[in-house]
């Protein structure tokens, strides 16, 4: 009977409390435990690639959960109701996992590209950029692209979970996953450049993570998102070109 | 076997959809999942005319149902409040089915999804509903509690009608090609809303849906 009482309480929470472990989880990695996993690395084994796609994911995660709330909120409503009334659903968190599928695929390719990246030795073994031409570079490719129609189409299906909801509705845990993948690729298709751009300023710089989550909650959000997302366009792009002008004038 | 599945419950319904909003006229949602009215909110008056529809063998075709709904923010944010009323030509039976289907409860799509966006729902309200599905000139009212009344956009420069559609090739908010106007009335009197918002946002669709 308790235990019957107790689940059926947990039951209505569990999404909150697995969405919140995680991001506890992610952002305590991130804040105490990244910096000491990887040390400089000079000469890459494939243990130090594993323990990079790690940390990508691990930040990806702890980056992009928290502006995808208001759909796995809707989706859990859903669920709740049909609980209600006895009938058959998905685990919210399938979705979710679906959703964190996306952004694994572009943490492995990320993880290549910068591993590629040190090859080329245009980022320091502190895996920051070396070549201002290469920071200037990603700063003016990322705001150039907050402008381009893919990105605002993405934006504009990431705003509108509802729309997304009634329109590409799947059935069962395949189709959670299958929704939940779909669902990160507009946010990938959204935002994987200015993921990127943690390569310019330092993978593990913590300001930038949080910076960057924030600008992507914004975007994701705010009412007047999609403005903002143009208006950080233009910003990234004066930035590229500021660092440019005072780094040459110097 | 949950009992959903025990009981059926499956329902379509093919219908004329006359809404209407206090958005300007694009209608930030349809676009973006964020209202473009001055007060980022939403409220909503849609008018349903049932072409043809059932729940499981009980027939629902011709019926007028009205929907009438707000969010202080974007739907999706959820704490909407909602009144149905049904016309009092719905035997008591397909006013059962249809509050079921409209409230969501026998799944579906796009009511499964926004039924999890209300907070309040009040009724169904059954009343005498008088209501015309017109490409142009729509308009459904209820006495003495909401009166909506669609016209084309005119062009301002030659006054002819601009014949305006909003189409989604690979399917929309609600709908997949909207014919767009505007109101020339459009206001709700009744317990929990008074609003009106005449010349904003209007679109009649036709949709289909099922569980």
């Amino acid at each position: 009977m308790k235990t019957k009482f107790i689940q059926r309480k947990l039951g209505k929470h569990i999404l909150s409390l697995s969405i919140f472990s995680m991001l506890f989880a992610a952002w305590y990695y991130m804040f105490f435990l990244m910096t000491m996993n990887m040390a400089p690395v000079a000469q890459w084994s494939y243990i130090d690639i594993i323990m990079l796609f790690s940390m990508w994911a691990i930040m990806m995660a702890g980056m992009m959960l928290p502006s995808a709330m208001p759909i796995f909120h809707l989706i859990e409503q859903i669920n709740q109701k049909r609980k209600l009334r006895h009938a058959t659903y998905a685990s919210s968190l399938y979705f979710v996992l679906g959703y964190l599928l996306a952004w694994l695929l572009y943490s492995l390719i990320i993880t290549l590209f910068q591993w590629w990246l040190h090859h080329l030795t245009l980022l320091s073994p502190m895996m920051k950029s070396s070549q201002l031409w290469f920071t200037c570079a990603l700063l003016a490719l990322s705001g150039i692209y907050q402008w381009l129609p893919i990105k605002q189409y993405c934006l504009s299906r990431c705003r509108s979970p509802l729309g997304f909801l009634t329109s590409s509705w799947q059935e069962g845990i395949n189709g959670a996953i299958k929704m939940g993948y779909i669902h990160g690729q507009y946010c990938l298709g959204c935002c994987w450049i200015l993921m990127a751009l943690l390569l310019a300023f330092g993978v593990m710089n913590l300001q930038w993570i949080i910076a960057l989550t924030v600008l992507v909650a914004i975007e994701k959000l705010a009412p007047y998102g999609l403005v903002f997302s143009k208006i950080l366009g233009v910003i990234l792009m004066l930035f590229a070109c500021y660092l440019a002008v005072a780094t040459l004038n110097t | 076997m949950s009992s959903e599945n025990a009981s059926k419950n499956k329902w379509a319904l093919s219908m004329h959809q006359i809404e209407c909003c206090n958005c300007s006229h694009g209608c930030g949602c349809q676009f973006s999942g964020f209202p473009d009215s001055d007060a980022g909110s939403c409220e909503a008056l849609i008018g349903f005319y049932i072409k043809t529809g059932h729940l499981d063998d009980l027939d629902l075709s011709n019926l007028k149902v009205i929907f009438a709904a707000a969010w202080p923010k974007a739907i999706h944010e959820g704490n909407g409040k909602a009144i149905l009323f049904i016309d009092s030509a719905a035997s008591a039976e397909q006013v059962g089915a249809i509050a079921g289907i409209f409230t969501g409860q026998f799944g579906g799509m796009p009511f499964e999804a926004l039924a999890g966006t209300f907070s309040e729902l009040e009724g169904p309200i059954v009343a005498n509903i008088n209501m015309q599905a017109d490409d142009k000139h729509s308009s459904f009212t209820i006495e003495d509690v909401l009166d909506v009344q669609h016209t084309p956009l005119i062009n301002p420069m030659n006054g002819e009608d601009q014949n305006v559609h909003i189409t989604y090739p690979d399917g929309g908010f609600f709908w997949n090609d909207g014919i767009i106007g505007t109101t020339k009335a459009m206001s709700i009197k009744h317990n929990m809303f008074s609003f009106d918002h005449v010349g904003q946002f209007a679109a009649k669709a036709e949709v289909n849906w099922a569980n």
